[in-house]
Formats: C-alpha cells, structure tokens, sequence
C-alpha cells in the first residue's frame, strides 16, 4: 500500500517536470526583443563615472548621453546633447548650446545645470575613467553653466575639436540626472555613487529596467527619446559565459546575437544558414613584446632575428582570418597608417643576425600570455618558430592579474598582448608604443629610443601632411628597431541571426549600439 | 631477537594476506578489466615514441583542424598537429601526474601520520589539527588556490594536488599506527628496548606502508579528474604539452564543429579513470569484509 | 554530549582560522596585481598606483592581515575589489543558488544511489549487478565538465527538451527574492510558470553534479544493505513469509540507513567542489563561478569570504553528520 504512494509522489515529480521540458523548449524570440548572450562577469558599477570594462561602458552607452559625438570617420565631432558649440581665442574654452527638449528618463529636463553637475559629480568621484577628464581639466570649476541651455568648459591646454572629442564623447563625460543623485545622496556617499552603480539616471535611448549580476541586463527603449524611440522596445543582455554555450544558444534561437565566440566558432556561424557574422576593424594591435632590458633582447639584431624567424602567415590561419595583416603600430585604417611588410621567415637572415649578435647558440626565453584563444596556439607555433634560430622559449598561459603585474614590474622576457586605441587618433599608439617618458609600453620594455621626440612632437603639428609624415617615421623606426613584433590588427565579430539587421559598429573600442537595429 | 622473528611472521603474513587480495582481486570481472585498462595505459606511456605516428608538438598549419582520417587516425588540431600522437604522449603525462602526486602525498603524508600515531599527546593533537586544516577544504579549491599561488606549471600542479591530498593519508596511516602500536610484537619490540626509530623503520612502517599505497592507488583515478579540472579552469599544464584535460579545454571550443578534439581527450581520460575506479572498487570489496557477505 | 559539541565546535573555528591564515597568505606572496588585472593593461601608472594606496594594498602584508582580522572579528568580511560591493552581499547574492543546485543534486544522486545500490545488494554477484555499478562508474570516471557539455549538446542543443544555461528563462519574471532560492521563492509567490522552468533549467547541472554523489551512494548502500540483509532478524521476515519488497524497504533498508546518511552528509559539503566546474559550464550564477573569479583576478576580500564560506560549511556538515549518527545509534556515545 505505502509503496504505491510513493510511486504516487514520484510521478507527481514527473508530472512537474514534464511540462518545464516543453515550457524550456526554444521559442523564437518575439519581433521587438533583442536578446544578445555576452560575458558579462566584467560589469562592476554602471554609474557612467565608474564604469571602465567592456560591457559596463557598453551598457552606459544606451543609457546615457554626451554633449558630441565622433563623425563615423573619426575626423570631427558631430551632435550630441550640444547642437553647436564655439571655441575661444587661445583655443582653450569651449562653449556648448544645449539641445532643447531632452529629458532625462525621469522626465527631468536636461539643462546646463545637469551637464555643469555631471562633469563636476564624476571628476570629483575621481574614480577609476576620472583621469580621461582631470587630465584635460584642471578643476571640476572648469565646467560652468553659463545660461540655462549654455555650457562653458575650460581646459588645461589648447584643445583640438578631436582631442576634445576624445575627451568629451567618453562615457565618463556623460549627463546623469542630479535630481536622482540628490535624492539618493547618503552622508558617506553624497554624489550616490553606490545608487547610480545599479540603476538609471540617464537620458539615452534605452532605460534600465534590471541588472542581475551575473545574470541578466534589461533594457527597454524609452519612449520620450528625443531621436525617437529605438524600434527595438526591449534588450536582453544574458550572460553567457561559455563561448560555447554562447554559440548553442544562437544556433537555437534563444538569442538574436551573441559577442564572445572564438575565431573557430565565428567560421561556423558563418557557414551556417540562418546565421550571419558581421566582421568590423578595430582600432587594436595584437603584438609580441621583447624585454630589452633582458640581455640577449638589448641587441637589435635578436630582435630583428626574431621578427625574421616568425612565420607571419600562420598567425592568420589561427586567428581564422579575424585578423587584419599589417606590422606597423598604427593599425589599417587609421590616419598615418604605413603599410609596409618588410618581415617574412626567413631563416638564413635570421640565423645571420644571431650570429651577429653573438648569439649563434641561442638562449632561452619565457614568453607570457593570457589563456585566451587563440593566444597560447599563437605561442605554441612562435615557440615553434623560434626554436628554429636556436632560441628555447618556454611558454607560460597566465592570470591577466600575473601577467600585468610582470608587465608592469618589467619582470618579463617576451608577453603577447594587446592594446586597443582609447581615441581614433595615432598619437595614442605611438605614445604608448614609442614615448619612453609616456612610461607605457615603450618604457614596460626598456626601449628608450631618440623617436620619442618626434611623437612628442607630433601631437601638436597642426599641418596634417607633416603630422602625416612624422608618424610615417615613427612607424618605421619602430618597425626597423623596435621591440615588437606586430601580430596583426585584430578585428571586431558578432554573430547574429539572420533577421538582425541595422548594426554598425564602429572601429573605436567597444561602440556598438543597438538603437538602429530591427528584426525582419 | 624474538621481535625479529615476530617480525618475519607478520610479514610472511602480510605476503599471504596480499597474495590473496590480489587473487580475490582479480577474479572480479570487473577489478580485472580495471587492471587491464591500466596496463594499456602503462605499455602505452612506455612505447609511446614508437608507436606515435608523428611528434606530437609539431605543428603543420596547411591541415589543421583535419577530421580523422586514414592520415589521421583522430584528426587534427587547432595547429594540425596530430591528435593520435597527443592522446599518446598525454597518456605519459596523466600517468607521471598521477604517479608523482601519490608518492609525494605519501611521502608527506605516511611519515606524518605514523609519527602522530605513535608518540600521540602534543605531536598528535598538532598533526591533526593540521589536517584538520586541509580537510576543512575541498580539494579541489584548495589546490586551485595553491596552483595559482605557484603559478600554473604541471610540477606545480603536481604539487598542488599533492599539497590538498595528504591530510587524508596522514590520517589513514596515524590509524593504521595506533592498532599496530598496540600489537604485542611491537611492544615486545619496546620492551627489549629497541629505540622508537627502530620500532618505527622495522616494524610499524611496513604495517602502515601497504594500507596507505592502496588508498593511494584508489585516488589516482581522483586525482586524474582533478588535475584535469585544474587544467580545464586554466591551472594546469602549459601549451603546447600534450595534456589531456588542457585537450579537452583547447576542444571545447570546437566541440560543434571538430568534434574529435575533445572527445578522444575525454574518452581518454574516462578510460584510465575506469580503469582505476574499476580496479578500486575490486579492491574495496576485498577489503572490507562486509562487502563479501549475502544470504 | 554538550562538552562534545562545544569541543568539536571549537576544533572547527581553529581549524577555519588555520585556513585563513594559510590562505591570506598564499594569496598575497605571490606577485599578481589585481588593480591592474582590473584596470587592464592600458591604464596609466598613477591610476593603478592612486587604486593601490585607496585599497590599502601599498601596506606591508602582515599589516593587511592585522586589518583583515580586525574587520572580520567585527563581522565585516571588506569590500570585493572585482564587484565593488561588500563580499557579504556577494555571498548573499551567489550562495543561494549553489545551495539550491547542490540540494538538487544530492537528492537526485541519493534517490539514484540508494536505487542503484539496492538493487546492487539484492542481485548481489550477478551481471544485474555488474552492471549497474559499471554503469555508475563510467558516470564518476567522466570529467564533469565534458559530460556537462555533451549533456548540453544533446538535451539542449541536438533535442531541444531541456532549457540551456542559466537558471531561468529571461522571459520569465524572477520571483521576488526572499530566500535567494528560486524554487522556494517561485513557490512562496505561487508563480508556477518560474517554478517550472526553474525545474528545467535545473535537472542537466543537478544531474552532472549528483553523478559523482551517486557511486559513493550506491557503494555504501550496496555494502550496508549486504550486511544488513545476512542478519538473522531478514532470515526470519523471509521465514515469516513476508514479500520480498517489504522485507528489503521495510526491513533491511531501515536497519542500512545509518551509514548511508553519514556519507550523504559527507557527499553534500562535497558538491561544493563539484559545483566549481558545473556552474562554469552551466552559467549558474553561484558560489563556485564567484570562487574562480576571484581566485583567477586575485580578489583577496572575495577570495576570503569564499574561504570562511566553504570551509565553515564543510566543517557544519561534518558536525551535523556526526551528530546525526549519534540521534540515530543510541549506541554511539559522545565523550
């Protein structure tokens, strides 16, 4: 008797889950959703005057607003929160005309009072993107609202319409809503930091209806949006954080796009039907670093052995083709780009420069990189290369946490790494990969170099043709003697389904919105 | 004198007794298939160069990511490297894991263990709150953390693994050596005035060794899974080394395109893991006599 | 009994504070730099510099423990460098969805355990036998994160039955929180549409992680229940003439139980390190995948709070299994 009972309970368990198995089924996503898998462990704080990592900026694009834009080929600054705007005398002050009529998603009016409160609010934060703001502004005084719809902003030095772009048209530059600040302002926390890091006080096309860490980022469009309402009324950012998984959930429709498929997945998707890839550049660098303040790396000739001994041509086959071939630091595309590809393996050349060098029987070395793939089948197939010139390297897959720290400490010997453009402009690459005093990479390598004068230099020329010319110089400097290797110019994929149409993104970091996508 | 011969007789003892569990042992199917799979896996690690049709670090760009074929046996990799050869160098690889991490486990653990066992009073109680300390910890995170902290190399994986795993031998041994200290050939032993490294070397070691070396060897299929999770979340070994749970991390990545990058690593892997779970389980119910009963 | 219970209480907190110690320590020697893990390798110098000093993490290590210690002893566990938030509220926030996994799998692994080894004893020696426990062995032998994505790639993906990753569908509503469980919170709010597809996403992880509980249940089960079942008293409910269903469930599964529980307990602390690769697979936003971050960006708050978590639960699970033999063999007596 008692067993039946049991068996009873069991099937009534049965019985519950049934259903779940069916409910769990894939339904396409509705017309007016978009539901994108992405990793989205990376987001700490969404207040725009914290938000530093890929997704959180990402996110703070849909939900705030800056006074401009860049213009798509990143030669000026276009409409933001500001129509128009003019420069003083010393080209040093800017004042910007407010739009009139925006409104925060509160229903707040978006004034100069708002502008002169945010920019103040987020440099006197001074958290982690501050520096993009208090390294051209001096104080937080320096932004004053001038008129109810007028903002004045003083910088430090003379500023270019670009350069001011690039400072202005971060997310950290964005207007967050000072009513809901004050309202949620505690005595410890008086600007509502804490608050603003887990919810909405923006003006964007999208408004932040819920972010469960780890989980799930809810979007839905706003309605008084003075573009217009997006026509996609609600945005899913699922978090993912299997590559594989991400690939699985698109392949069934339970998401429209996905982020974060490594390069063999992409191939896939893009072979499948009902799947497309959209490949975008990107204003990045993959590159192998050389320590010359390890021996065998101060003599230029090893490290032009190097660069003879690698075979260029597999590092695209790995990475898939999702990467763009070039081997100078200013990435295709950009302004100052020099195309030239003097490297192939040539091992007779290379053995030669060893010898040169003194070095004919070799030495070892450790070469660092991060567990990202393709990166330790990269340094699998350089380890591969370089044992051919008598070079033993041993390869270490490490913590970015390890790794940086190394890197920073000057402690490595070779490290795979990346660096990805914070402004359209080849003055950020040639700072940080040429500049020893700029203490980046040139410096991370002890690669001291007279070029650092012309990059110097070269910021301030204001003839382009001869701003054009000095970059030329610099690259191949950097390319004759410097300490890298250039890996390629790593492109941007996203693979969606078929029906997603209207994104595009653009080569600077991360800025993808959604606001121009539709389903069909 | 007399403990000697004491000595001699616990030991024919012993043999007799080992003799039997290995015959018990062996006329389980299942124990007996266990014993075979790990044989493979030993005749494999050793002829691995011969039998290995290429290098398995070679990289051959032109045809990589090759489904398995008459060329290829397994297929190919993300470098076209041949996946045949790498299952079978990583088969050396599991093994010295395995291997390496048992011996160092025991070496720390078994001295530990009998010393806390046989002076007991504040030796003891320290020993055992330290292993109290490592058991308040699952393995698993416990050598995550030390793997981390070391950097991951496979030595340092070995050590990590090693590091988490002796407490519970240590226990085992300490046990073993409070029953055999109150054997009467060892207090005879004491009584003649042996002094306690003697008594310790000649005659509560060879007791605790053998109990402490099956335990172990009931682990190794553990240990295997557990360097192989180091390995998956990126503690393990380095590329390009031929490991099979570093495989299966590298193939997930292909696993609904190149499905035979991850499979035969896996495959590999839940064999040998059989392999000793199967033997394991022999040997447990051997062991323990309440296994042995029925109606 | 209470002299037990207050001694093994105080054997766990110097255990817990042993693994404090060794473990602020491994965590800090080594040369990583969780700044600039975070900050990534483009920010300048004086930021990461300016985060170090904010963070208290330019002070000698030994000062750092001092602090840690005087925090923790007033009940702050200190702020994780990688969330920003307290590690208190991380806990609160990823410690109930591990608990929920693994409650699931040990159930799922113990109804499956206690099957497998019954019928294990009962058919003792014969192929029946055999091969059940060959069966369940093959389940422990296999990586937990491969066959949770060959378990992916077949319900999920090739059959479409079971929902994938994550705990719920984003369509469907989260139940207000009260416990942090969904089940339980879904249940408290009457929404059975949350309950079952929570259920769904549910049985592929609960599964891979209650594989390896299984074999260790079904061993002791099998073992109990061949010693139970040679006893006289089943000799005589066979006399009597009793079905042999009762006599096996009735009769001898009652008398086996006891060891049973004990390893159950002891599997349940287990599944914590389990939950550690599943969670990865499955995107279950618990404890584990908290673990692994912290552990991969050398976030010592988290990794901390993460330590005292695990290792004051483990200790509890020992205590109570303990204990719990004590209730159920009078026999057993506490000194």
């Amino acid at each position: 008797m008692r067993g039946r009972h049991y068996l009873a309970l069991l099937l009534l368990v049965v019985l519950a889950l049934l259903p779940a198995t069916a409910g769990g089924a894939p339904g396409r996503v509705p017309q007016n959703v978009l539901v994108i898998g992405r990793i989205i462990g990376d987001v700490v704080s969404l207040d725009p005057a914290e938000a530093f990592e890929l997704t959180s900026t990402w996110i703070d694009e849909h939900l705030y607003e800056t006074l401009v834009e860049f213009s798509r080929d990143f030669t000026r600054a276009v409409p933001g929160l500001a129509t128009s705007w003019t420069v003083s005398a010393d080209g040093k002050a800017y004042t910007f005309t407010l739009r009139s009529g925006v409104k925060f998603h509160s229903g707040n009016a978006v004034d100069a009072k708002a502008v002169e409160f945010s920019l103040r609010r987020a440099m006197r934060l001074k958290l982690q993107p501050a520096f993009i703001l208090t390294g051209f502004i001096k104080n937080p005084e320096d932004v004053v609202a001038i008129s109810a719809n007028q903002v004045r902003i003083t910088f430090n030095q003379v500023m270019p319409e670009i350069l001011m772009t690039c400072v202005l048209s971060n997310p950290v530059a964005s207007a967050v809503d000072p009513a809901l600040v004050q309202k949620n302002a505690t005595a410890s926390d008086p600007l509502a930091n804490k608050w603003v890091a887990e919810n909405d006080a923006g003006s964007g096309p999208y408004v932040l209806r819920r972010w469960t860490r780890n989980a799930v980022i809810e979007l839905v469009a706003f309605d008084d949006y003075w573009g217009g309402r997006p026509r996609m009324g609600r945005i899913f950012v699922q978090d993912i954080p299997e590559p594989t998984a991400q690939l699985l959930a698109l392949q069934r429709g339970d998401v429209d796009m996905v982020t974060d498929l490594l390069p063999a997945q992409f191939v896939q998707a893009a072979k499948e039907a009902g799947l497309v890839v959209k490949t975008s550049p990107q204003f990045a660098l993959r590159y192998l670093a050389m320590n010359v303040g390890y021996e065998p790396f101060s003599r230029v000739q090893v490290r032009n052995a190097v660069k003879w001994a690698i075979d260029y041509t597999a590092f695209r086959r790995i990475f898939e083709d999702q990467i763009d071939i070039g081997q100078t630091i200013v990435p295709a595309r950009m302004f100052g780009h020099l195309p030239d590809r003097p490297y192939s393996k040539n091992l007779d050349r290379a053995r030669a420069l060893m010898r040169e060098a003194g070095f004919e029987r070799g030495f070892k070395a450790e070469l660092l990189t991060v567990p990202d793939p393709p990166l330790p089948d990269i340094a699998a197939k350089i380890k591969e290369d370089l044992a051919q010139i008598g070079i033993e390297v041993e390869v270490k897959v490490l913590r970015s946490a390890d790794i940086l720290a190394a890197y920073r400490a000057r402690t490595h010997q070779m490290v795979i790494a990346r660096w990805g453009a914070d402004y359209p402009d080849p003055d950020n690459l040639a700072t940080a990969l040429a500049d020893f005093d700029a203490r980046v990479l040139a410096y991370r390598n002890q690669w001291d170099h007279p070029i650092k004068r012309t990059v110097q230099q070269a910021v301030q020329e204001l003839d382009r043709a001869k701003r054009d010319a000095m970059y030329r110089q610099i690259q191949k400097v950097v390319l004759d003697e410097g300490p890298y290797v250039i890996i390629g110019y790593p492109l941007r994929l996203l693979a969606m389904r078929a029906n997603v149409k209207g994104l595009d993104p653009s080569p600077l970091s991360v800025t993808y919105g959604m606001w121009g996508v539709v389903k069909e | 004198m007399s403990s000697d011969v004491a000595i001699a007789r616990i030991l024919a003892q012993e043999r007799a007794r080992r003799q039997q569990l290995v015959r018990r042992t062996l006329r389980n199917p299942l124990s007996l298939a266990g014993l075979i799979i790990i044989g493979l896996l030993l005749v494999i690690a050793v002829i691995a160069p011969v039998v290995a049709p290429s290098n398995p670090l070679q990289t051959n760009i032109a045809r990589r990511l090759e489904a398995p074929s008459g060329d290829y046996p397994f297929g190919t990799d993300q470098l076209g490297r041949d996946v045949f050869s790498r299952i079978l160098y990583g088969a050396r690889i599991s093994l010295r894991i395995a291997i390496l991490t048992g011996m160092i486990a025991t070496v720390i653990g078994a001295p530990l263990g009998i010393v806390s066992g046989y002076f007991r009073g504040r030796v003891d109680d320290l020993l055992m709150r330290l292993t109290d300390m490592f058991m308040a910890f699952p393995r698993l995170i416990l050598a995550m953390a030390i793997a981390a902290a070391l950097r991951p190399t496979l030595e340092n994986v070995i050590i990590a693994i090693s590091l988490a795993a002796w407490p519970a031998y240590a226990r085992l041994a300490r046990s073993v050596t409070l029953a055999l200290r109150e054997e009467n050939f060892v207090e005879a032993a004491r009584a003649l005035g042996a002094s306690s490294l003697r008594v310790l070397g000649r005659h509560i070691f060879p007791g605790v060794i053998s109990p402490v070396v099956i335990q172990v060897s009931l682990d190794m299929g553990g240990i295997i899974l557990t360097a192989a999770g180091l390995g998956f979340i990126g503690f393990g070994a380095q590329p390009p080394t031929p490991e099979w749970g570093v495989m299966i991390a590298e193939g997930r990545n292909y696993i609904t395109s190149q499905w035979w990058l991850s499979t035969f690593p896996g495959i590999a892997i839940a064999l040998v893991v059989l392999g000793f779970n199967l033997l394991g389980d022999g040997i447990r119910d051997v062991l323990d006599p309440r296994l042995r009963g029925g109606r | 009994m209470w002299a037990y219970l207050v001694r093994r209480l105080l054997l766990a907190l110097v255990a817990i504070s042993g693994v404090l110690v060794i473990v602020f320590f491994l965590s800090h020697i080594i040369p990583g730099d969780p700044i600039a893990a975070i900050l990534g390798p483009q920010a300048p110098d004086y930021v990461i510099e300016d985060l170090r000093h904010r963070w208290g993490l330019d002070r000698p290590i030994p000062e750092q423990f001092v602090r840690f210690v005087g925090r923790l002893v007033r009940g702050d566990l200190g702020t994780s460098i990688a969330t920003k938030r307290p590690v208190i509220s991380d806990l609160r926030q990823f410690f109930p969805a591990t608990i929920e996994l693994a409650t699931t799998a040990i159930i799922l692994g113990a109804l499956a355990g206690l099957a497998v080894g019954i019928i294990s004893a009962v058919a003792h020696g014969s192929w029946l036998d055999h091969t059940v426990r060959f069966l369940s062995l093959i389940g422990l032998s296999m990586p937990v994160f491969w066959l949770g994505f060959i378990l992916l790639l077949v319900f999920y993906y090739r059959l479409g039955v079971l929902p994938g990753p994550g705990q719920l569908d984003i369509f469907i509503a989260r139940p207000p929180s009260v416990t942090g469980m969904i089940l339980l919170d879904s249940l408290l709010a009457r929404d059975f549409v949350a309950l079952r597809n929570a259920l769904g996403h549910l049985v592929l992880p609960a599964l891979v992680l209650g594989s390896h509980a299984l074999v260790g249940i079904a061993r002791i089960t099998r073992a109990s229940m061949l010693e139970v079942l040679g006893q006289d008293y089943i000799k005589v409910a066979r006399a009597k003439g009793l079905a042999e269903r009762t006599v096996i469930l009735r009769h001898a599964l009652k008398n086996a139980l006891l060891p049973i529980i004990t390893v159950i307990g002891i599997y349940y602390g287990g599944l914590l390190e389990g939950a550690v690769l599943t969670e990865t697979v499955f995107a279950w936003p618990g404890l584990g995948r908290y673990a692994t971050s912290a552990i991969l960006s050398q976030d010592f708050a988290a990794i901390m709070g993460v330590t005292i978590l695990i290792a004051l639960i483990f200790s509890l699970a020992n205590l109570v299994v303990d204990l719990a033999y004590g209730f159920l063999n009078p026999k057993i007596r506490y000194e």
